[in-house]
């Protein structure tokens, strides 16, 4: 564990999230409770269909628990509107989608000035921001390339600064590194976790493979709707 | 707000299906455009023949038609000389005694063959009384002439020199020269070809005349006319304000307006069907992304105006390029319809409506694609494939 004065940025409590299909009723999380400080790097493990996405769209604020409430930053976010979580989301969390989810027909530099654009930032600021970022993740030679133009491991670096641009509290990933070989992989998650330390940022990375799952300093289990502490073997 | 550059991007995404969408708002927005210059065209030229201050005086019973209508040679005398209210020129009453006909006529040059053509046989007081019709060329015909209107080339379909003056026609086996050319403000008039009263008589083998028309100085003292109709049943006139005559020929002329504006309906519904399938295919394979757009903060309400913005752009372009087509090329075109010739209308009406039914399309475009995009939670979008 490291400092004890960190404050807890994420927590759940009983947070429960059914889905119905007709008549089957499928709970991927049963009385969930989770307490995340400040500044962590959190991976979430557990077999396929155990709820690892439907708990990370939940913190992302794109998907609201059937019971039980979640507060973000002292923020009780299942409480919010619709309206109010999509600003909510714009300014609190960035989100890093395992097929990275750029809009192809605009260039890396105009895909990562988007959240911006949409938060009506000025464009000195914007501008500013951006060149910023693209450097973090190293990619200031690539501005003008349009998605199709990089590879994956590109593409998802810019995915990368699109979620850190508007320096949001918390960085969700749903398996960042899924579609990527194994070198690209270790790049971007080796970024993640400088990036996170350096910029003090709060990460949940969901993630089948336990060598991904080593780059953050707590990993999770979710089995049977809830979460197991336990350290990968 | 996503930034403009976003959406006209994606208007290249699929030119194809892109070019099929402006294709198709072409398409729908000429149709509306040609079916309300048609219309405009046939009420402008009916609305435009009848003068306020003129009265009709038919026979009763055949108020609704010129040509069935028969009145005693001598009634327009005994209007001109008993209704005081009667406008003068030079102190003769302005009453012009008339005969409609519709026949045929051929060129001198071509005897044989024959055209359908509409004659108004008249007196000099016609042109007292029909004070839009001006002489542009030659003069008002005498005996064995006739004048003609220069919509007449048009109607009855041969070549503007085939009616010059100095050329003749033929009509029931008689020669008559040409000896003059008139415009009449865009009225039906102007597809006649007038000659001679008693020629017309003769020629027709009538003997009575089709009407009187009559021009007042005031158009309220038409009620003298009517009062006079009624009391002298002997006659067995009945009197109509010219506009009310013409404005029920346009009456008459209502289903072919309707049905003008049905064809058009209907192929522009197919056409915007077609068109909403396009842009519903264009548009849902970019659920993903606006689920992704969605995650990053952006409204729906931003997105919807995004795709509105890419819809008005495409419906835009077409409109322009149809009334460009329209403005240039409708106008040019006359319809022959029974009592005359129309051209099609285009002006800021038209132009107005063009625009405006390509908003509607925009708007009524995107309503389907938008809601199959954006009613599913971002959740499910962003699992759907
Ligand atoms: N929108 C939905 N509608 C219906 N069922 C859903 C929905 N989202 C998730 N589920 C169900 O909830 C369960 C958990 O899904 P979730 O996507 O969270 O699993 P996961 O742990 O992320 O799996 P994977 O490792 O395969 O990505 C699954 O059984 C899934 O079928
Ligand atoms: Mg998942």
């Amino acid at each position: 564990m490291k400092s004890q004065s960190s404050p807890i940025i994420i927590s759940c409590r009983n947070l429960t999230k059914s889905y119905y299909k007709g008549d089957t009723v499928v709970t991927p999380l049963e009385n969930l409770d989770l307490d995340l400080e400040k500044g962590r790097f959190l991976a979430l493990m557990g077999p396929s269909g155990s709820g690892k996405t439907t708990l990370l769209n939940i913190i992302a604020g794109i998907d609201s628990p059937t019971s039980g409430s979640i507060t973000i930053n002292n923020q009780e976010i299942s409480r919010m509107s619709r309206s109010q979580l999509t600003r909510w989301r714009g300014k609190s969390i960035g989100y890093i989608f395992q097929l990275y989810h750029l809009i192809p027909v605009l260039t890396a530099y105009e895909n990562v000035e988007l959240p911006l654009l949409i938060q009506k930032i000025s464009r000195s600021e914007r501008e500013k921001r951006v060149l910023n970022v693209l450097e973090l993740v190293g990619l200031e030679d690539r501005m003008s390339h349009f998605p199709r133009q990089l590879s994956g491991g590109q593409e998802q670096r810019v995915a990368i600064a699109r979620a850190l641009v508007t320096d949001p509290m918390i960085l969700v990933a749903d398996e960042p590194t899924g579609d990527l070989d194994a070198a690209s992989a270790q790049n971007i998650l080796s970024l993640l976790r400088q990036l996170g330390h350096d910029l003090h940022k709060t990460i949940v990375m969901v993630t089948h493979d336990v060598k991904a799952a080593s780059y953050a300093d707590l990993t999770l289990h979710l089995e049977k709707g809830k979460l197991i502490e336990s350290s990968p073997l | 707000m996503l930034p403009l550059s976003y959406s006209l991007r994606n208007l290249g995404r699929f030119p194809w299906k892109t070019l099929q969408m402006v294709l198709g708002s072409t398409i729908v927005v000429f149709l509306i455009v040609s079916a309300s210059a048609f219309n405009r065209g046939i009420t402008a030229c009916l609305s435009v023949t009848g003068d306020l201050n003129n009265v009709i005086v038919l026979g009763a019973g055949s108020e609704e038609s010129i040509q069935r209508s028969e009145i005693a040679r001598i009634a327009p005398d005994i209007l001109a000389s008993s209704i005081r209210e009667i406008r003068r020129v030079l102190d003769k009453p302005a009453v012009s005694s008339e005969v409609y006909y519709m026949g045929m006529a051929a060129l001198s040059d071509a005897p044989k063959k024959n055209w359908p053509a509409i004659y108004r046989g008249v007196t000099w007081n016609a042109l007292n009384v029909h004070r839009n019709i001006v002489i542009t060329e030659g003069r008002f015909p005498g005996p064995s002439e006739v004048m003609v209107g220069r919509q007449v080339a048009r109607y009855m379909g041969v070549k503007d020199s085939d009616l010059a003056i100095g050329k003749s026609i033929l009509f029931e086996g008689i020669s008559y020269s040409i000896v003059g050319q008139f415009q009449g403000e865009g009225t039906m008039m102007e597809a006649e070809v007038w000659m001679d009263i008693n020629d017309l008589l003769t020629a027709s083998k009538r003997e009575t005349v089709s009407c009187a028309t009559i021009s007042l100085s005031r158009p309220q003292d038409f009620d003298a006319i009517s009062l006079f109709c009624m009391q002298r049943l002997d006659l067995e006139l009945s009197a109509i304000r010219e506009q009310a005559y013409y404005a029920s020929l346009s009456n008459f002329y209502q289903p072919i307006r309707l049905a003008v504006w049905l064809t058009a309906l209907l192929i522009s519904i197919a056409s915007v069907f077609g068109g909403i399938n396009t842009a519903y295919a264009a548009i849902i394979v970019r659920r993903r992304e606006m689920a992704a757009l969605q995650v990053i903060g952006c409204s729906r309400v931003a997105l919807i105006f995004s795709i509105l913005v890419e819809s008005l752009i495409i419906n835009l372009i077409g409109a322009f390029v149809s009334l460009s087509i329209a403005s240039a090329w409708l106008p040019s075109i006359h319809i022959s319809f029974s009592t005359g010739v129309f051209h099609m209308i285009v002006d800021n009406h038209t132009l107005i409506l063009g625009f405006l039914s390509a908003g509607i399309m925009a708007v009524a475009g995107i309503i389907m694609p938008a809601w199959g995009c954006l009613k599913p939670t971002i959740v499910s979008s962003l699992r759907s494939t």
